[in-house]
């Protein structure tokens, strides 16, 4: 009588144990992100333009970016000393991406379609209310590489120009 | 009744008292953010204002500095420094476009600032007396064994 009490719940039993096993869900809609791999070049174009103490290189701004000209991460580096750590830029990305991650994703979706959806974009072309005026101008370097990098085509040779021209144009 | 603006009242009150010795003026208060008060509604206003070093790690003022000023447009304006190693600018004389690129000079030595200076006036607001990760220290002329001459009292 037992046994067959245990056979005729055993249909219930095992499925209740399977889902008590099973590895957790993961979410399917994952936003989508510009390439860490590429941003170094991107915050070094964009360094003297945006991440200088006066401006983006400030703990208290929502774009928060660090580099060796500006803020630094590490308590003993001082702006001005040594090179950008990868530390930094990867603190950096992550403030870039974190401004409006859906929007973001949208437009990395569409292969960087449109940028100026983004307030990182309208704010550096001064097309928005920003502090620090107009940073990039639509076509220039800065502004190709900053864009390239969001349609998942970094153009590195616009980025490396615009690194070493900044603030002298 | 007035407005105020506590955020900088705050930051008056946190540069702390006049120094007895010395009388407000174009002498008082070297090495702190002179744009803190210097607004026009506090203190006559300046554009950009600052105090210049012998060393990074000196308190030493230097006078007869030439301070050079290129801002966004390529119009150049230079400025030198007083006894008490400040500088400053009224913006009737020049009220720069940003980005502004910024150089220091006397007697052969110079120092050009690596960034450009991107909206704020101060030199003390990024040019604490301590470096650190968020302050490049004091600005200073000298990076290597020189002594100037003296020609302040």
């Amino acid at each position: 009588m037992r046994r067959m009490l245990l056979r005729s719940l055993f249909p219930f039993v095992w499925p209740a144990l399977a889902v008590a096993c099973a590895s957790e869900a993961e979410p399917t809609d994952v936003l989508l992100v510009p390439s860490r791999v590429t941003y170094p070049s991107v915050g070094d174009a964009l360094e003297y333009r945006c991440a200088t103490l006066d401006c983006h290189g400030k703990p208290e701004r929502n774009l928060r970016l660090y580099g060796s000209s500006g803020m630094r991460l590490e308590a003993g580096d001082v702006p001005g000393h040594g090179e950008t750590t990868d530390a930094e830029y990867e603190a950096s990305y992550r403030s870039v991406i974190g401004l409006e991650p859906e929007v973001l994703g949208l437009v990395i979706a569409e292969g960087g379609r449109a940028p100026e959806r983004l307030s990182l974009v309208r704010k550096a072309r001064g097309e928005e209310a920003h502090k620090g005026g107009a940073q990039i101008v639509p076509g220039d370097d800065a502004d190709r590489c900053l864009t390239s990098w969001l349609s998942a085509a970094t153009d590195e040779a616009a980025c490396v120009r615009a690194a070493e021209n900044q603030g002298s144009e | 009744m007035g407005c105020t603006n506590p955020l900088q009242e705050g930051a008056i009150a946190e540069l702390g008292p006049e120094s007895p010795a010395i009388p407000v003026g174009p002498l008082h208060r070297p090495g702190q953010p002179c744009l803190v008060c210097h607004d026009g509604a506090e203190a006559t206003e300046l554009s950009v204002a600052g105090t210049i070093h012998e060393r990074a790690d000196s308190t030493k003022p230097v006078p007869d500095v030439l301070v050079h000023l290129v801002d966004a447009r390529g119009t150049a304006y230079v400025t030198a420094t007083n006894c008490a190693g400040n500088f400053f600018v009224r913006p009737g004389d020049f009220s720069p476009q940003y980005p502004m690129r910024v150089a220091i000079e006397r007697d052969g030595f110079r120092q050009e600032m690596e960034s450009p200076v991107n909206g704020e006036g101060s030199c003390a607001a990024c040019h604490t007396s301590e470096p650190g990760p968020r302050s490049a220290g004091r600005v200073f002329l000298l990076s290597v064994a020189a002594t100037l001459e003296d020609r302040c009292p």
